[in-house]
């Protein structure tokens, strides 16, 4: 509202307003002192006035019918429809909201190594360590193949929990024999222990395998068995702690530290002429194997580098 | 709030405002079925989605005046809404005699048929203004300005009187 006393006309919009009270107080202000002034806006207010309320006369006209019960009791129960509809909506949205959460840390998950691994891990265990096509697909897709060689390595795997039981200077030939030879049910292979590695294959390419632990250990023992398996494994059956076991050409080397505590099985095939063992900075002792040394089994402490003190001589 | 006061906020609400919304779509529609479907419609969006900071009233005919005109277009009733449709218009009062019925009935189709040649918005803001509701509630209601407002229900009470004036004593 731009009028003030004396100036131009109001507008039709500005005489409703007035007329309507729907300007604030200032506005009303100047509009009645226009309008005390001005005889031809006063003529028009009045005309809107009557205007108004002949619209009111004839709008009353109108039915002002009620609405058929009926119908009152229909839109009744509409509403109590959609507050039903409304409270149960939230118990939905929250189930909506869980599983979205859950598939997307699952999804976020998939994208580091470790969630890939336990997935992998679960699909090989779900299908009792020989997962069938699709699920080898899927941790191959995961890449996650380590998986699925586990089952395989564990099923040529000798026995390892039971070599460690012989204790150190086990006598060689008496209980490590009988153990070894003792038929055995079908087992499923068991996944690793904590303080267990994963059994590790290798194929010396010579005559001879070289076993060389590369430190002295705060404790532990390395069990080497002589038996007539197809290839050498070696496992840490205790203690491990992420020591390394690298396997070539050559043998085996074990990086090890003086803080290691572990305990080895290392399992060698009969078909070899010689075990080179070496410890730290000690002497290279040299085993010879012959037809009588099949299923034998030497466990030799690995606290100092003295092999050829712990090491039974070469003919009994 | 406890599902029992939810349900008598609601159920308060629909007692208070439910005629006084029936009453002002009948005289927007001239249809008493589409005045209940509207009414119906604005109370079920009321428990869907409560106006965060509007009056309700107002609200409520906001809602149920886009809800006929949106269901007017749909059953392109539309086109008859705007070129009048007298006939439809509800009928009789109980307790007249078929002389003041007829009259009575007369009336009120002149009237409808007035009515009906306001535009949409015209006629909206004429009825709201009759229901008490202030210009920024009709502007929230028609989608204009509160300053279009005034303009609008000045265009219409000219349009009305010049529609109704010449047959007013009649009318009476």
């Amino acid at each position: 509202m731009s009028v003030t006393a004396g100036s131009r006309h109001l507008g039709d919009d500005d005489l409703i307003r007035y007329m309507d009270h729907q300007l604030d107080r200032e506005g009303q202000r100047l509009m009645g002192a226009h309008l005390r002034t001005c005889a031809g806006c006063t003529a028009r207010l009045e005309g809107f006035r009557q205007k108004s309320a002949l619209a009111k006369e004839w709008l009353d006209l109108l039915p002002a019918e009620m609405p058929d019960p009926n119908k009152r009791a229909v839109a009744l129960a509409a509403l109590d429809r959609t507050r039903f509809r409304r409270r149960s909506v939230p118990m939905a949205t929250a189930w909506m909201k869980a599983a979205a959460a859950v598939i997307l840390l699952v999804s976020v998950g998939m994208a580091t190594e470790p969630m890939r691994a336990f997935v992998a891990r679960g699909v090989v265990r779900l299908g009792g360590g020989e997962p069938g096509s699709a699920a080898r697909r899927l941790v191959e897709w995961l890449g996650q193949e380590r998986q699925l060689q586990k089952p395989e390595l564990a099923r040529a795997r000798p026995l390892p929990a039971a070599v460690p039981e012989l204790g150190p200077a086990a006598e060689p030939g008496a209980a490590a024999p009988a153990a070894a030879t003792r038929p055995r049910p079908a087992e499923r292979p068991a996944p690793p222990k904590r303080g267990v590695s994963a059994p590790i294959t290798f194929t010396p390419a010579g005559p001879d395998v070289s076993l060389v632990f590369n430190s002295v250990q705060a404790a532990g023992s390395a069990t080497i068995w002589i038996r007539e398996v197809p290839r050498a494994n070696v496992q840490a059956v205790r203690g491990y702690r992420n020591e390394e076991l690298v396997t070539g050409a050559d043998g085996l080397e074990v990086r090890n530290r003086p803080g290691s505590r572990a305990d080895y099985v290392i399992t060698i095939p009969t078909r070899y002429r010689y075990i080179l063992v070496k410890v730290a900075d000690g002497p290279e002792v040299r085993i010879g194997i012959t037809k009588s040394k099949r299923e034998w089994v030497w466990t030799i402490g690995l606290q100092n580098s003295a092999l050829d003190q712990q090491l039974p001589s070469e003919e009994p | 709030m406890t599902q029992s006061e939810e349900r008598l906020n609601v159920t308060q609400l629909f007692l208070q405002h439910y005629d006084g919304l029936y009453r002002y779509l009948v005289r927007l529609t001239g249809d008493a079925d589409l005045a209940a479907d509207a009414a119906q419609e604005a109370f079920v969006r009321l428990v869907e989605r409560p106006p965060q900071d509007r009056h309700v009233r107002a609200w409520l005919f906001a809602v149920a005046t886009n809800v006929v005109r949106d269901t007017a277009r749909a059953r392109a009733r539309w086109m008859t809404l705007l070129m009048g449709s007298p006939d439809r218009a509800p009928m009789g009062d109980a307790g007249q005699g078929p002389d003041d019925a007829a009259e009575s009935a007369e009336r009120r189709k002149v009237v409808r048929a007035a009515l009906d040649r306001l535009s949409w918005k015209e006629r909206t803001v004429l009825l709201m203004r009759e229901e008490g509701f202030a210009h920024h509630e009709i502007a929230d209601a028609v989608g204009t300005t509160t300053g279009s407002v005034g303009t609008m229900i000045a265009r219409a009470l000219n349009k009305l009187a010049g529609e109704l004036a010449p047959t007013s004593e009649s009318l009476r």
